[in-house]
């Protein structure tokens, strides 16, 4: 399966002609690196984020900062802004995680809008409400990433390692303890489960994935503002989960494509129905889905439909016999 | 100072008691509570003055008389809040947490979104109810406005202060959320109750809204805020507590404009986060909370 | 030979009730000892603090020699210490593999980096997770139905896998915690033959339970715990025929006024009885939690349901009062079908309940929980409902000095006197009363008993469960007794009030 996807990504850039429908499938590329980590923490391990853009920021301003600030050449200053998210995630997370459904979800959510106001607010650092840019292009010796299609291979290999690296943890005790933690923390617990340990792990591996999603993004737009890293992309995040399913790597995938397919349909083809609504309307139609998607398959698309159709073909099975 | 932080502070006590209403009867956190405010006062101003809607392209010149405008909006608004529980919440049946945050996370941007179709991204305003000279009390001036938020505001609370103590049906209403089973066998009809929470939630936070409406403009992404913060003053009681979160929502407000005035105003949003962390973790931790918790916290 | 488990002076308060109370006893190492007590004892809560869920107010836990004080839940486990709960807490997103396989991986231990990478040795020991885990469903038969989601299974066999998933991580203790509640005979019996291996191989097993054969039969000790206090220690056949023990169970002996047997007259003048069951069945899901009931009850009469903790005595007036759908049988009431009624519907049609464990609205005044308690009739004028108000505080006058306070600031037998106060203010035609004595001092029992019976003076028809099987007989003209959500006996009070059988139903033995 993995091998198919992986030997369909290599292929497809060359099928494709059209430069934009190439850094569509970068965006994709690196919101599937985004929605695996949150998958892993909110389908898997069972914690809300509604804040999660705020570790895609660290990632696309550190890499931006170190890069200016710091000297650092930009193949370093990914992963050193990686590290750098993963630490305050570390950090944050222990007290942030003792706190539960609501109530995490709140605080997360004003997480992401302090830091919001931090990037807008300290311009020496940041650039302020403008963004931050200037820091070149990003250069793993010889090769200068320029173009879409660069960038195309560059995220999606990064994407195909944290896929696998994410379905072996799935498939793994971690992967077990943390659908443990889910079903019952108090179970979990009596049968040596260290939750706490777990949960802030999670998290700061879901910080990392989200630091590196940023720190590509930076490099391939070239400026990263406040804007990019709102409370409403973590929502938007947390759209592309739900809808792909809470609890499937792979739906991360289907979620993330998804999402930004109906946004693009929307953007083309809603102009020519209805004048110059589309970006309002995209919005209402985002959350008229949202809602019916959580009201009639809360397992989300995947395992929703999935498990739908399993039920029809054993339904089937018993009316024949 | 003090005057424009418990004016504010006001607004955010009314919101913050949206929450706590709808989320003692139901253990919902409505994350639409915001919009509920915007939508109010979007409303009212639609139905007293002259709008254009649907991007300039629909004129509307109701005019109202403001008084008129302003019952028929909160009513309105209290009905979306009826509609979102009988077809968004009710349908989902759910206890998962994560589900129903997500179910009113995508009420609030279908509104949002509605709310930007019609209105479109013009931020409007209410005129001052009435016009006149500005009030002094003490050393501090009070514009009129000013007294009609706060003395609005206090009504409201007064008012829902007797409902809840004194009505049978407000006893009713927290005996729901009390104890959901034993208010079943009094005799009360939960699903009726909750229709009232949620459509008594959404018309205060419509009045809330639309009581802010003259000082600030709305626009259609003013909710977001506006129910962030009505959210941190409602956590100060731990979602539970109405009066808790009435100081909480003054607490809020005076501390918002304290701030402004010590730090720079870019930050001054952040206070309601910082404050709302520290409060958050002292929950957490258990210490605003009497005994040593309860039998049922691990849930055995 | 050293006590694997030593509780020293445990004890833990909620709010103000205490809940265990300075309970001091050892385990010896290999021995199966039984916890018993009415319900409300505080057995559930001992079990929480040994394994840690909550810390005691005081009192130390002492675990193969070294104190188990400020250790958290997984860090016992780590040591040895298992458990399991009443209520299941199985990992319902999993299959039953999966469930086991999470109980054995602490005897595995390898991290994230390793399992990201999937490094080789990884994937030898998740092979031979798998195989272990597969061993120990092999034991309870399972093995087939490894890689089925865990919610396929019914419940007896879902209760088996949560103890084989404890046993998985080799503990050398393990607390049983009502292991046999809703099982069938034969799901006993294997159960029984589980714990017997267990202990076999050298684990013991602290269980607690209400199940009277299964308890009797494989413990060698048994501790019994009443209102947090333990009572009594030592060998089952002492324990049964143990006095006090008795009492705790089935309530002391009181010389009240006898029996009047001119209640049995007045009684059968009535032919058409205010309540009538048939046939009645309610399931939890796949678990059978009522067992074709036929009961009836006359106008005016006091008709008792008794039977031990977990006999569905519950069940069924929740059943009665619409809280529970059955699914077969029906429910008669003023010769009126309320099958199926919503609870709303069945209050309005003269049914109240007064549930168990009072549930009080403990934020809202004494006054206020009154006046809910007429909802129904909040069509009364003010003067009728004062009326009733003045009625209750007659029977109950220590309301009436607390009517303003907040219900929850009231003791026990105060909050229960507000309970049945609050069932009476609809002037229901049949005022159902779950357990009332339940952790209330004997002068109080007696207190509600009378009250009761005044109230079938003035023509209210009662319907009282309880676990206080002599506090019942006492006062009601006709009993039904319960055991495992089947209807074991019936007849009038003051034939069972002598029968032996109720105290076997209760204590297993003679």
């Amino acid at each position: 399966m993995f091998i198919l996807v992986a030997l369909v990504l290599a292929v497809l850039p060359l099928i494709l002609r059209n430069n934009y429908q190439v850094s569509v499938l970068v965006f994709i590329g690196i919101f599937t690196i985004l929605t695996v980590g949150l998958s892993l923490l909110m389908g898997y391990a069972g914690q809300v984020s509604l804040g999660h853009a705020v570790f895609y920021g660290m990632g696309g301003y550190g890499a931006g900062i170190l890069v200016l600030r710091a000297g650092l050449p930009a193949w370093a200053a990914i992963p050193c802004a990686a590290m750098i998210t993963g630490l305050i995630a570390y950090v944050i997370g222990i007290p942030l995680l003792r706190l539960k459904g609501n109530y995490l979800a709140m605080a997360t959510l004003g997480l992401n809008i302090i830091f919001f106001l931090i990037a807008t607010n300290e311009t020496a650092l940041t650039g302020g409400p403008n963004g931050l840019q200037g820091y070149g292009k990003l250069t793993i010796g010889p090769l200068i990433f320029k173009s879409d299609r660069q960038f195309y291979y560059l995220v999606w290999t990064v994407a195909l390692v944290v896929l696998a690296l994410s379905l072996n943890i799935v498939n793994s005790r971690v992967g077990r303890a943390l659908r443990a933690i889910h079903g019952s923390e108090v179970a979990a617990e009596t049968l040596g489960v260290d939750t706490a340990r777990f949960k802030v792990q999670v998290l700061v591996l879901s910080a990392i994935y989200a630091s590196l999603a940023g720190s590509l993004y930076a490099f391939w737009i070239g400026i990263v503002s406040p804007g990019d890293f709102s409370v409403n992309f973590s929502t938007e995040l947390v759209v592309m989960v739900a809808i792909g399913g809470l609890a499937s790597v792979w739906g991360a995938i289907f979620g993330a494509a998804a999402v930004i397919m109906l946004t693009e349909l929307l953007r083309n083809f809603l102009p020519r129905l209805l004048g110059s609504t589309s970006g309002e309307l995209q919005i209402v139609t985002f959350g008229v889905i949202l809602m019916l998607i959580m009201i009639f398959l809360p397992e989300g698309l995947t395992s929703g439909i999935v498990n739908r159709l399993r039920a029809r073909s054993m339904r089937r099975q018993e009316n024949k016999t | 100072m003090l005057i424009a932080g418990i004016t504010v502070g006001s607004i955010y006590a009314l919101i913050a008691l949206g929450f706590v209403v709808i989320h003692n009867v139901t253990g919902v956190i409505n994350f639409a509570q915001g919009e509920f405010a915007m939508l109010g006062a979007l409303v009212a101003i639609t139905l007293s003055e002259k709008t254009m809607l649907f991007n300039r392209s629909v004129s509307v010149r109701l005019e109202w008389p403001l008084p008129l405008a302003i019952a028929v909006a909160a009513l309105l608004v209290a009905g979306v809040g009826m509609a979102l529980y009988r077809f968004a919440i009710r349908p989902a049946n759910t206890r998962s947490v994560i589900v129903q945050i997500i179910i009113t996370i995508g009420a609030a941007i279908a509104l949002r979104g509605a709310a930007l179709i019609v209105w479109g991204t013009d931020p409007h305003r209410l005129p001052n109810f009435t016009n006149g000279a500005p009030i002094k009390i003490g050393q501090a001036v009070m514009t009129q406005q000013d007294l009609w938020m706060v003395g609005t505001a206090l009504v409201l609370l007064v008012l829902l202060y007797l409902f809840f103590q004194r009505t049978l049906i407000g006893k009713a209403l927290r005996a729901c959320a009390i104890n959901r089973t034993a208010a079943r066998l009094m005799g009360i009809n939960v699903n009726t109750m909750t229709f009232l929470a949620f459509a008594l939630s959404a018309g205060i936070g419509a009045l809330a809204g639309i009581v802010i409406a003259p000082k600030t403009f709305i626009s259609y992404d003013s909710g977001a805020f506006l129910g962030l913060k009505g959210f941190v003053a409602a956590a100060v009681g731990g979602l539970e507590n109405e009066t808790s979160a009435v100081i909480g929502g003054l607490a809020l407000g005076l501390l918002e404009t304290l701030a402004a005035g010590l730090l720079s105003s870019g930050y001054k949003d952040a206070i309601a986060f910082i404050a709302l962390f520290i409060i958050l973790f002292l929950q957490a931790s258990g210490i605003w909370r009497r005994g040593g918790g309860s039998r049922d916290a691990a849930g055995v | 030979m050293a006590p694997i488990l030593e509780l020293r002076d445990l004890s833990k308060t909620f709010g103000g009730i205490i809940a265990v109370d300075d309970v001091s006893f050892d385990v010896q190492p290999g021995e199966i000892l039984a916890v018993i007590g009415p319900n409300g004892a505080g057995k559930t809560t001992l079990f929480n603090l040994i394994s840690g869920l909550y810390p005691p107010a005081h009192g130390d836990l002492i675990f193969n020699g070294r104190s188990l004080t400020g250790l958290k839940p997984n860090r016992r486990a780590e040591l040895g210490l298992a458990r399991t709960f009443q209520n299941l807490h199985m990992f319902e997103n999993m299959t039953v593999l999966e469930n086991v396989m999470v109980g054995r991986q602490q005897r595995a231990p390898y991290g994230l980096v390793p399992a990201a990478l999937r490094f080789p040795h990884v994937l030898r020991t998740e092979k031979r997770l798998r195989a272990e885990a597969l061993t120990l469903l092999e034991r309870i038969g399972l093995a087939g139905r490894a890689d089925e989601p865990i919610g396929n299974l019914p419940f007896g066999q879902q209760r088996m896998v949560q103890i084989v998933r404890a046993l998985a991580g080799e503990p050398c203790l393990i607390l049983l915690d009502e292991p046999a509640a809703g099982l069938t005979r034969s799901e006993i019996g294997a159960l029984d033959d589980l714990i017997r291996d267990m202990a076999k191989q050298g684990i013991t097993v602290l269980i607690v339970e209400h199940d009277v054969p299964l308890v009797m039969g494989l413990a060698q000790r048994v501790v019994v715990l009443n209102f947090g206090q333990k009572i009594a220690d030592g060998n089952p056949e002492d324990i049964q025929r143990n006095p006090e023990v008795i009492a705790a169970y089935l309530g002391e002996k009181r010389s009240l006024p006898s029996l009047d047997e001119n209640k049995v007259s007045l009684v059968s003048e009535n032919p058409q009885p205010l309540l009538k069951v048939n046939d009645l069945s309610a399931y939890y899901g796949p678990l059978c939690v009522l067992d074709h009931i036929n009961l009836q009850v006359a106008q005016g009469e006091i008709v008792a349901v008794i039977g031990a903790n977990g006999a569905g005595k519950t069940t069924f007036l929740n059943t009665l009062v619409g809280l529970l759908k059955p699914r077969t049988g029906s429910i008669r009431f003023d010769d009126q079908d309320i099958t199926g009624w919503a609870t709303e519907t069945v209050v309005a049609a003269g049914v109240s309940l007064v549930p168990e464990r009072r549930q009080i609205f403990s934020t809202l005044s004494v006054r206020d929980n009154l006046l809910l308690g007429a909802y129904m009739q909040r069509r009364r004028s003010r003067a009728e409902l004062e009326d009733d108000l003045g009625y209750i505080f007659d029977q109950f006058p220590i309301l009436k000095s607390r009517a303003r306070q907040p219900a929850g600031t009231l003791s026990g037998g105060e909050q229960q006197m507000l309970a049945v106060g609050r069932g009476l203010m609809s002037r229901p035609r049949l005022l159902m009363v779950d357990e009332p004595s339940v952790g209330l001092a004997p002068i109080l029992i007696g207190e509600i008993m009378r009250v009761l019976a005044e109230l079938r003076e003035h023509g209210t028809t009662i319907l009282l469960n309880e676990q206080n099987a002599q506090a019942a007989l006492e006062v009601a003209d006709r009993a039904y007794v319960f055991e495992n959500g089947r209807l074991v006996l019936e007849g009038s009070a003051a034939e069972l009030c002598c029968d032996e059988r109720v105290q076997r139903v209760y204590l297993g033995g003679g």
